[in-house]
């Protein structure tokens, strides 16, 4: 006698996140061939596969346009969501996201404050003066931060989550500040640059995020197990054998690499580390080794198809990203808490 | 006499610039020893419980869980032999039940804890055993007090420990679920599981336990046989309440009264022990 169950073997993982997978597969083949200029698979496929001399616009586009892009939206979208499905679970609070670590805000400073200074340039391997500077800002807040929250005890969830939230304050005020200063010449290009966007040429900006979310999404990925036990209460999750400091203190790290990161490239992209990890707990349920793979997988199919609507909608203009993604991702939320009643 | 599972031995405790202290606390639990630890609020009992299982460290003294100092233990080792149960556990999601008792089986797995068919097995006895089973797909929300401290014990439980530390586990419930969950501590403790509970029931403990240890400030007052402990003079002095201790009909053990104020002495009624 066969019995079904529900709980969490193997099998009943795999099918569960296969939904997920299937669905990213799906938009990564698509969104490539989607957009302003009107590409044909036959075209690109040829001229990829066969020799590289003679390549057609249209290969050109797919290689050094497209393709990066929805990779990038992909990775950014998977990590931002999957930070703000641990942060809700380490901070005990279903409001935390990415930018309640407060490095959104930072490295929003430090990326302003490079393009107000034009004569500033540096650049090191695959990063550019802003990107440097995003990043600078990013370090800044997460050593403030830890800092501020570290106890005998470990890393406390309160003073973190209080403490990031203060300098995503401190960081609005201090961005209108740069503004109000700034030669007028660089607002368009720091209102761009704050709208958070995906706009990459060729595979370079791709090559710097990766540092920051191979340890990072990786580190998160190993929580999985003990995330569901800190659900249920610190105290008793140690009693099951959770090192809950550790895991309280690699998750934040974690988090903020991938956050200072992916901030870096992208700017600020709110909404999809909110949203994304509690649709997936409304489709999926609570067990985090179903949750954090399927919000990764969710958060960049999301963000790759709020993308194409935001290469295309009023082309050869773009809107920014992160207006698509509250305007499709907010309603589909609401529709999800209704339904369940 | 078999060698003690854990051994509390003169552990001290001070919460930060609170002035309030556990001191020199000693106590030893064996293999199907039902233990009590009683005494008023602020008595340190939930201090001692949570010293007791690792999760606080003691500032002086040592804890030897099978003769190893517990400091020295992962807590994946110590979650393998010893059961802890906290007050007030408040879920952020809404787990199933069975999802919630599966989560017990952590300390034996490895990786991502994908379970196997030994630990699905262990996971359905500890359903039956806690009579959890008819719910198991119920959301932990929708259970009533009773049900849901059955629940997390069938989650302690399947870490298969030697050793359960409960913390008041039956605060809440009505006389019927606390005499049922009792009931079924008394029949771990017939399988060789040690119990250990913080309770402010003074006639449960009376009745179910084996040993008492009775706290007071911070330290022991007394610890032994439960005719040694539930003694009314002891309890009036330490509960700074007057009591009133006679025996229970039927089963000859100690049971407690409050006295009431204005009431006459026990002497006066021809009762007292």
């Amino acid at each position: 006698m066969i019995k079904t169950n529900r709980l969490l073997t193997r099998r009943n993982c795999i099918v569960s996140i296969s939904l997920y997978l299937v669905s990213a597969v799906l938009v990564l083949i698509a969104a490539p061939f989607i957009g302003s200029e009107p590409i044909r698979p036959g075209v690109v496929f040829r001229d990829i596969i066969g020799n590289g001399s003679n390549r057609s616009t249209e290969a050109m586009i797919f290689v050094y346009q497209r393709a990066p892009r929805v990779l990038l939206g992909f990775l950014v979208g998977g990590s931002l969501a999957l930070v703000g499905g641990v942060l809700q679970v380490i901070l005990r609070n279903p409001l935390a996201a990415p930018a309640t670590l407060g490095l959104t805000g930072a490295g929003s400073v430090g990326a302003v404050l490079a393009i107000s200074i034009p004569t500033l340039s540096i650049s090191w391997g695959p990063f550019s003066t802003v990107q440097l500077f995003a990043l600078l800002g990013s370090a800044l807040a997460l050593g403030a931060i830890y800092l501020m929250a570290r106890s005998p005890q470990g890393v406390s969830m309160n003073t973190l989550l209080l403490a990031g939230v203060m300098i995503g304050i401190i960081c609005g005020a201090v961005i209108p500040l740069i503004r109000f200063l700034a030669h007028p010449n660089y607002l368009v290009a720091m209102d761009r640059w704050m709208m958070g966007g995906l706009d990459v040429i060729g595979f370079r900006e791709l090559a710097g995020l990766f540092p920051f979310l191979l340890p990072g999404v990786g580190l998160l990925f190993m929580q999985m197990s003990a995330l569901n036990h800190l659900s249920l209460g610190e105290e008793i999750a140690m009693g099951q054998g959770v090192n809950v400091a550790a895991v309280q203190r690699v998750s934040f790290i974690a988090g903020s690499l991938s956050v200072a990161g992916v901030v870096s490239i992208a700017g600020p992209i709110f909404f999809v580390g909110l949203i994304v990890p509690h649709c997936v707990r409304r489709i999926s349920g609570f067990d985090h080794r179903i949750v954090l793979p399927g919000t990764f997988l969710a958060g960049g199919t999301f963000l790759v198809f709020c993308d194409i609507f935001a290469r295309t909608l009023i082309a050869p203009t773009e809107m920014p990203v992160g207006i698509i993604t509250a305007i499709l991702g907010g309603p589909f939320f609401i529709y999800l808490l209704i339904k369940k009643k | 006499m078999t060698e003690p599972l854990l051994q509390i031995d003169k552990a001290g405790f001070a919460y930060d610039n609170s002035g309030w202290y556990l001191r020199d606390v000693s106590l030893k639990i064996r293999p199907g020893e039902f233990t009590g630890i009683i005494g008023p609020n602020g008595s340190g009992k939930s201090t001692l419980l949570k010293i007791a299982a690792g999760v606080l460290r003691p500032s002086s003294g040592q804890i030897l869980l099978m003769n190893k100092q517990i400091s020295s233990l992962s807590r994946r080792k110590i979650a393998r032999h010893l059961g802890y149960l906290p007050q007030n556990v408040i879920s952020t999601f809404d787990y199933r039940v069975e999802e919630v008792v599966a989560m017990g089986r952590f300390p034996h797995l490895s990786g991502a804890g994908f379970l196997q068919p030994n630990d699905l097995k262990i996971i359905e006895y500890c359903l039956k055993s806690t009579e959890t089973t008819a719910y198991r797909n119920r959301p932990v929300s929708q259970l009533s007090g009773g049900e849901r401290q059955r629940v997390l014990l069938a989650s302690v439980l399947a870490q298969e420990p030697g050793l359960l530390l409960l913390d008041e586990p039956t605060t809440g419930l009505d006389l019927h679920h606390q005499v049922e969950f009792f009931s079924l501590l008394t029949e771990l403790t017939q399988k060789g599981i040690a119990v250990v509970a913080v309770t402010h029931d003074l006639n449960l403990a009376s009745q179910y336990c084996h040993r008492l240890l009775l706290l007071n400030e911070g330290r022991t007052v007394l610890e032994g046989d439960v005719s040694q402990v539930v003694r009314q003079e002891i309890l009036s002095d330490v509960y700074r309440q007057n009591v009133y201790v006679g025996r229970h009909p039927l089963t000859e053990k100690p049971v407690v009264l409050p006295r009431l104020r204005n009431q006459k002495k026990v002497e006066d009624m021809g009762a007292g022990l």
